[in-house]
């Protein structure tokens, strides 16, 4: 699998394209810091008002911090997250 | 609220297990779609999904130990369940849009405004032949044809218009005024008083004021001369403008019998309800609504309506017979009549530009009448324009300096 995604990586960066058009790379998109979209995550890891955490590819986890942090939508492979942010985190 | 969301309807779950955030894991993977699901709390989550989803939710977690409750249900779907269960707010609700549909192109109500002198009966009737009734559809009615009839109809109108408020037509009706001035503009002429009385104030505003502060004016007195008056003279004839304020005393007088009877309500009363659907009425009393001698019949409408949204062709009408006998009325209570009387009859003469200064009452019986006087000091605005005549005219150039060649 890993080697599926390197390979796959390598494809992307030759040929200029974006990462998760060839990889299940995790695209996280920040809409006016009170609006989070996450596509490609792994399953959800842990929901709390103050810190929201999804898996994502390889074994990376996603963190998001803030205040009032509310699960706006989910569905399949992409979430929504609402709230006043304070950080976003690739671990 | 999307709307898809509200016509698909949705439902509010309260799924409670040992690991909440695992079952938003689970119910993603498999493709349901959820939203506004809330932090877990004491192995609690709650969460909105489509309430055609309800069932599959229930067993995937039922399969993952979760005991799922339903909070709430909302939407389209849940507002026909409900009325399904109550058919009978359904019906009055279907009946009642089904009565606004069918009497919102229809009129049920004529409010009438702006008439003075016309009689709403006539206008109502000059309406009716023309097509605006009550029950009459207005759809397609075409404004200029009611306004033409109407006037045609009745020739004391001189505007009108109609105008749908829902059900409710309203007519503003603009009537035809006599000419105030009947002089034409470039004539000339002078200002005379109408009324006697002693000259307060005069204000020629063209022409040359013939009379002054402390005259006394009769009747058809010239008060501003229509001619123009400079340094050398009178200069020529103009069309003279302008008012004066007059002292004026007024004496009327009123009689009525000393003694008399008057109708008055005895206290007994009694009530009948109709109701009035369209132009056909349901009455629920027996006999007729004719109203019995010695009676005075008092009718109220009360029309079902939202006043300029819809009005419904339902009214309730309560009608009040009252009985009404002669009774004696007392010699003060009529001379406060009589003196009421005379008050309205001197606001009626003296109209917006007088006032009343000063007042003396006496009254006095004689013969079985009894009289009230009124004996009132006022001032009095006046000034009647009135065309100078050849002989005036001539009497004009005369005044005029002649010049020595």
């Amino acid at each position: 699998m890993n080697m599926k995604q390197s390979v796959a990586g390598r494809v992307a960066a030759r040929f200029d394209l974006p990462a998760e058009a060839a990889s299940a790379a995790p695209r996280i998109t920040i809409s006016g810091g009170d609006r989070v979209l996450v596509e490609g995550h792994r399953g959800l890891l842990e929901y709390g008002e103050d810190r929201i955490a999804a898996a994502g590819a390889g074994g990376s986890r996603i963190l998001i911090k803030g205040d009032a942090l509310r699960l706006r939508t989910m569905r399949g492979r992409e979430l929504v997250v609402t709230g006043r942010l304070w950080s976003v985190e690739l671990e | 609220m999307r709307p898809d969301r509200v016509l698909l309807g949705w439902a509010e779950l309260r799924c409670t297990g040992p690991d909440p955030v695992r079952l938003l894991t689970v119910l993603s993977d498999r493709g349901i779609p959820f939203w506004d699901a809330a932090p877990p709390e004491d192995f609690c989550v709650t969460l909105r999904a489509p309430l055609r989803q309800f069932r599959r939710i229930e067993r995937i977690a039922a399969a993952e130990g979760f005991e799922t409750v339903v909070s709430a249900k909302r939407g389209l779907p849940a507002v026909l369940s409900v009325l399904r269960r109550r058919w009978l707010p359904a019906v009055l609700l279907a009946l009642a849009a089904f009565l606004i549909l069918w009497s919102e192109a229809r009129i049920w109500n004529i409010r009438i405004e702006g008439t003075e002198r016309v009689p709403d009966g006539l206008l109502r009737q000059a309406l009716a032949e023309c097509g605006v009734d009550i029950g009459s559809r207005w759809v397609g009615m075409s404004q200029d044809a009611v306004r033409n009839g109407v006037i045609l109809r009745l020739p004391d109108i001189r505007w009108m218009t109609v105008t749908m408020e829902g059900s409710s037509a309203r007519v503003i009706v603009r009537e035809r005024r006599p000419r105030q001035d009947p002089v034409p503009e470039r004539e000339y002429a002078d200002v005379v008083t109408d009324r006697a009385g002693l000259v307060a104030a005069v204000y020629p505003l063209r022409g040359t004021a013939e009379v002054g502060p402390g005259d006394a004016v009769l009747p058809g007195e010239t008060l501003i001369g229509g001619y123009a008056t400079g340094r050398f003279g009178v200069q020529g004839p103009v069309r003279a403008i302008g008012y004066a304020d007059l002292r004026t005393w007024i004496d009327l007088t009123a009689a009525a019998p000393a003694e008399a009877s008057e109708k008055r309500g005895t206290g007994e009363s009694r009530t009948v309800f109709a109701l009035i659907f369209g132009d056909k009425r349901i009455n629920f009393y027996k006999g007729s609504s004719i109203c019995p001698p010695g009676c005075d019949k008092i009718n109220k409408v009360r029309r079902l309506e939202l006043p300029g949204v819809f009005t419904l062709p339902i009214a309730l009408e309560r009608t009040e017979f009252v009985s009404r006998g002669l009774v004696p009325v007392r010699a003060e209570e009529r001379g406060e009549e009589l003196s009421a009387a005379l008050l309205a009859a001197l606001d009626d003469r003296l109209g917006d530009t007088g006032k009343l200064v000063a007042a003396e009452w006496s009254s006095w019986e004689e013969d079985g009448w009894l009289f009230v006087t009124l004996s009132a000091e006022c001032r009095e605005r006046v000034g009647v324009t009135v065309p100078l005549t050849e002989a005036g005219l001539a009497a004009v150039y005369e005044k005029i300096p002649k010049t020595e060649e």
